[in-house]
């Protein structure tokens, strides 16, 4: 039993407090004579696993069935009352504003009326049940008895089914409750045992030399994602750590708490000054093998975006009939022991039934309490793995906030990440923010999203790329998710994993709740109204994702411009998104001269921009310049032009979301505009023989380029220019540098072809003789730059260089692909003086 | 050779005549001598080779217990005026490395009295080695390389200058160079 809830209804009601919130005098709602032979079904309370399945057997009459809940609601007027009670604790202009309910006040302004619990109470009694406790918010009640008690009191049988070789059971039938109860009663949150599903990927242990440093470089897997990855791609704001701040954490098994430690210490370990309490609610379910990743996960990388926060993992027993992600959830909610709260766990709303009321009236208690809630909206698109559209009935209720998942799509460009495996003692391998797209990775998994079938789409959820009315979209805002590109780094016992999913995503945005709430220092509550208002006030505290899709089981949703339902708002900016929505006094505006709007152009086309902005306490504002192609410019003067030009070689449009981003230093503003760029129907790459590097002087040197004309198109004319004044034609030419040459070359290769269409590739190459003799690039040419030569001898380039470590670009003096006895001879011959 | 018509033809005639007089096998003036330095079973050192004459210094250069390497450089700085570089040539294979075919890797530069020389396998598919010689005299495995030097004309009795000149550095089988510091005993003239 939960030790927090009351024994006695009656006893809570006398105890009940309305504390500093404005009084809310209860609506109490009659209670009519209950005779059980008028019943009424509870819609959807068949789990939608069994359909279609044979029975095996009848689950033993005897068994003894542990901590059902039977779930009641709210009276209409009661639930209304409570709406405006959310919307009004989030409006800065109400008395209520950021004003939060303890359990108890909530339960005496919102629950059910005692006479409603104590009928409840009294007829689960009725029927040999024993009643363990009632939620304080008296809108659960926890029992237990045997299952032939249960299947007399619901009037359903109990049965099991074989699913997937596991043994399940399940009510066979639809549960029923008598009529007299049904106006507060909503039904039992399960009495199955298919469970919510963790909503994380496979994980692969991460082995060989990358396990000994946390940044890993995982090969086909890209980077491994540490948490000094995640400060500095979603720029998390170094003034806050959480401190102060409870994060409650879903779940239902234990971890070996060495794991959090370990994880920490790969890291950088100054970092983390929170503390983390594993919290059982009952029984003790010792480690869970099948959700131990999860807790994992959760633990680890709610700290990793907020190291000094408490983190409190409630764990609760998985029972027969119900899931222990139901129990620890209420536990947290009811004990009011966090102030944001994340769960990692989901089911298909149309699969819940009772439980989706248990969740709607949950987190619409913990709003009310200052809660902070987000959920993952799972791995498996835009269906729940059913293989229709579904959303995740743990996240689709208004009070949470849903959290789906992106991938990093860097484009080619590899400045986005470091050295592998960093330099220094706790590196960030990225170097920066990364462009991303929606999560969908072939067989893996991709972001959950879509439209839930309960609730209607709240007040607070409109802007760009959302329609009006209609119901509730999801997900509300997104982060990295991918498994393949990149994974998140874990440690489970004591080993090392790559592991995605929204699943991490939910704790990181929680942890970035915790820094908001620690610098606003009083809970945020329902986050989605703030979330919204800085979307549509403020867009670069959102990085707007909008290209890509959740397709997965044949369903699908499209990535746009603004709101979406595969990533929601886009993914943070945390350092503005933490200082607008904890309390910004500063208004920072953006104005955008040019382009003013979504601009389409033909690739290679050179756009002028130029904007400005106004900030509200008059403070000098530094502008920057994201073209959304990976180029930025920092430092930019406001009203100034600045060209860029987009080339697009994909074959296929590309948006670009360009933004000019001004801070104040505490507070920024951000305008975008949509650059689509359109394919360039002709390609041109230079393929040898050397790219940006050193060639030397008096040696000639032969270029290649490669053309691929518009379809049904023929090449007219291939040029090149050697930077130098000389000119030559053909897709090849040999070209010599001036012997007395010192200075970088920029090559070009033009070419058009018979359609009118034209296209240009362009290396540089450094023509110096000190340069290329400094093989080693130690800055000066002596005998250990022959030695590097030596290394590479027999060496021939690759064009990733993958087998060579940069050694052979460097050290082919010649450039003719290869290193030999010539390249040596060029160096020993160059060498000055010579003296044998 | 290309760099050599880069010369000015007085400072080519002056480097002959350099050349000239390294070469001479005098048996008057001063004659050479050197002490091997204290043993640092850590560090490169430069130890005499049982070959060496008063006029003509040979010095052997061993690397520690165990060290594995395809090839080094290294450079020392001479006091010119009491002593000069050999010619014949200054630096020569040891009994280590493979030199292969073709274009060889064992040689040597000098400029402003330092000596810059490279002494290698080439690519990294010879046999990795060990140096594993004791630091004598007697040493007669385990040589990176050989450099000689002579008494400069002119030259009087007391020490010369001999030391590392910094730019020795170490190849292993796998590509990897690391700096390497080379222990140098003292040279005097008597």
């Amino acid at each position: 039993m939960s030790s927090g809830w009351s024994k006695n209804c009656v006893f809570f009601l006398a105890l009940g407090t309305f504390g500093a919130v404005p009084a809310l005098a209860a609506v109490r709602d009659g209670v009519p004579a209950v005779d059980d032979s008028l019943r009424i079904s509870v819609a959807r309370s068949v789990p939608p696993r069994i359909a279609g399945l044979t029975a095996s057997g009848r689950v033993d009459a005897t068994l003894s069935l542990e901590n059902m809940m039977l779930v009641l609601k709210m009276g209409t007027q009661n639930r209304a009352r409570l709406d405006q009670l959310l919307r009004d604790q989030q409006d800065p202009t109400s008395a209520s504003y950021h004003q939060w309910l303890t359990p108890e006040s909530f339960g005496a302004s919102f629950g059910p009326s005692a006479a409603q619990v104590a009928a409840a109470s009294t007829w689960l009694a009725s029927h040999g049940l024993t009643v363990r406790g009632v939620a304080k918010s008296g809108l659960a009640i926890t029992f237990s008895g045997s299952a032939g008690q249960v299947e007399e009191a619901f009037q359903t049988t109990l049965k099991t089914y074989q699913v997937d070789g596991v043994t399940h059971h399940a009510n066979a039938s639809s549960v029923t409750i008598p009529l007299g109860l049904s106006g507060f009663v909503q039904g039992v949150a399960s009495l199955h045992d298919f469970r919510h599903q963790p909503h994380h990927t496979l994980p692969r242990p991460v082995t060989g030399a990358a396990l000994s440093h946390p940044m890993a470089d995982l090969g086909r897997y890209g980077n491994g994602l540490g948490a000094m990855d995640l400060a500095t791609i979603y720029d998390l704001p170094a003034a806050y750590t959480g401190a102060g701040v409870t994060i409650g954490l879903v779940e239902r098994t234990d971890i070996d708490t060495a794991d959090f430690t370990t994880f920490q210490e790969l890291q950088d370990p100054s970092r983390y000054t929170g503390s983390l309490t594993v919290s059982h609610n009952g029984a003790d379910p010792g480690v869970v093998a099948a959700d131990e990743m999860e807790a994992e996960l959760d633990t680890q990388w709610a700290a990793a975006a907020a190291p000094g926060a408490t983190l409190l993992m409630a764990v609760s027993a998985s029972s027969y009939t119900t899931d222990g992600v139901d129990l620890s959830a209420q536990y947290l909610v009811e004990n009011n022991l966090a102030q944001v709260i994340s769960v990692s766990y989901g089911s298909a709303e149309s699969g819940m039934g009772s439980d989706n009321s248990f969740y709607d009236q949950l987190w619409a208690q913990a709003a009310a309490q200052g809660i902070s809630v987000f959920v993952a909206t799972g791995d498996e698109g835009a269906t729940q793995g059913g293989g229709v559209a579904a959303v995740n009935g743990l996240a689709s209720p208004p009070y949470a906030t849903a959290v789906g998942g992106t991938m990093f799509h860097e484009g080619g460009i590899t400045s986005y990440w470091g050295v592998a495996n960093g330099t220094g003692t706790y590196p960030a391998t990225a170097t920066g923010y990364i462009p991303e797209w929606v999560w969908n990775e072939s067989g893996v998994g991709a972001s959950g999203g879509g439209v839930s079938i309960l609730y209607a789409k709240p007040s607070w959820q409109f802007g760009d790329g959302l329609a009006a009315g209609g119901m509730r979209e999801l997900p509300d805002v997104a982060l990295d998710a991918a498994a393949d590109h990149d994974p998140y780094l874990a440690v489970m016992n004591g080993t090392l994993y790559g592991v995605g999913g929204t699943s991490v995503a939910a704790p990181i945005m929680a942890g970035i709740a915790a820094l908001a709430v620690q610098k606003l220092r009083v809970s945020l509550g329902n986050a989605g109204p703030a979330l919204y208002t800085l979307a549509r006030s403020n867009s670069s505290a959102f990085h707007d994702i909008t290209s890509g899709n959740n397709t997965y089981g044949g369903v699908s949703r499209f990535a746009g411009i603004g709101y979406d339902m595969c990533t929601g708002l886009g993914s943070p900016e945390a350092t503005i998104l933490v200082n607008a929505i904890a309390g910004g006094s500063s208004v920072v505006t953006v104005t955008l001269a040019a382009p003013t709007s979504t601009q389409t152009i033909p690739s290679g086309t050179q756009v002028a921009f130029r904007g400005s902005a106004t900030d509200s306490n008059g403070t000098g504002l530094t502008y920057t310049w994201d073209y959304g192609d990976g180029t930025r410019v920092t430092g930019a003067t406001a009203g100034a032009t600045y060209y860029h030009t987009y080339t697009n070689t994909t074959g296929a449009n590309v948006t670009n979301l360009a933004t000019l981003t001004a801070s104040d230093g505490s507070y920024a503003g951000g305008k975008s505009v949509s650059i689509l760029v359109q394919p360039n129907p002709m390609s041109v790459t230079i393929t040898l023989p050397v790219t940006n590097v050193g060639v030397l002087p008096g040696i000639p040197i032969t270029f290649t380029a490669t053309v691929a004309p518009a379809s049904n198109k023929s090449v007219t004319s291939s040029t090149w220019n050697f930077g130098d004044g000389s000119t030559a034609s053909g897709l090849s030419a040999t070209h010599t540098f001036s012997e007395n040459a010192s200075s970088v070359y920029t090559v070009t290769f033009s070419a058009t072809d018979s359609g009118g269409n034209a296209a240009s590739a362009s290396l540089q190459v450094v023509a110096d003789l000190a340069s290329v003799m400094d093989a080693n690039s130690e800055g000066a040419v002596d005998v250990r730059g022959l030695l590097r030569i030596a290394a590479s001898w027999s060496k021939t380039k690759v064009a990733s260089d993958t087998n060579l470590d940069g050694v052979t670009i460097a050290s082919d003096l010649n450039a003719d692909g290869k290193v030999d006895d010539t390249d040596l001879n060029l160096w020993m011959e160059d060498f000055v003086p010579v003296v044998e | 050779m290309r760099l050599l018509q880069g010369i000015p033809a007085l400072a080519a005639a002056l480097l002959l005549g350099v050349l000239g007089c390294g070469g001479g096998k005098s048996s008057s003036g001063p004659s050479l001598a050197y002490t091997n330095p204290t043993t640092n079973s850590a560090d490169f050192q430069l130890v005499q080779d049982s070959a060496s004459t008063g006029h003509n210094l040979v010095l052997d250069l061993v690397g520690p217990s165990g060290t594995s390497g395809v090839g080094v450089t290294f450079s020392f700085k001479l006091d010119t005026s009491q002593a000069s570089w050999g010619t014949s040539p200054a630096v020569t294979n040891g009994n280590v490395f493979s030199l292969g075919s073709g274009t060889q890797l064992a040689k040597g530069w000098v400029t402003s009295g330092q000596l810059q020389g490279i002494v290698s396998n080439k690519g990294l598919t010879g046999s990795s080695v060990v140096s594993d010689l004791s630091l004598s005299t007697s040493a007669t495995s385990g040589i990176l390389a050989k450099i000689q030097i002579q008494p400069a004309s002119g030259a009087t009795t007391g020490s010369a200058t001999l030391t590392d000149g910094g730019l020795g550095t170490l190849l292993d089988s796998t590509g990897g160079i690391s700096a390497i510091t080379v222990d140098v005993g003292t040279l005097q003239l008597q």
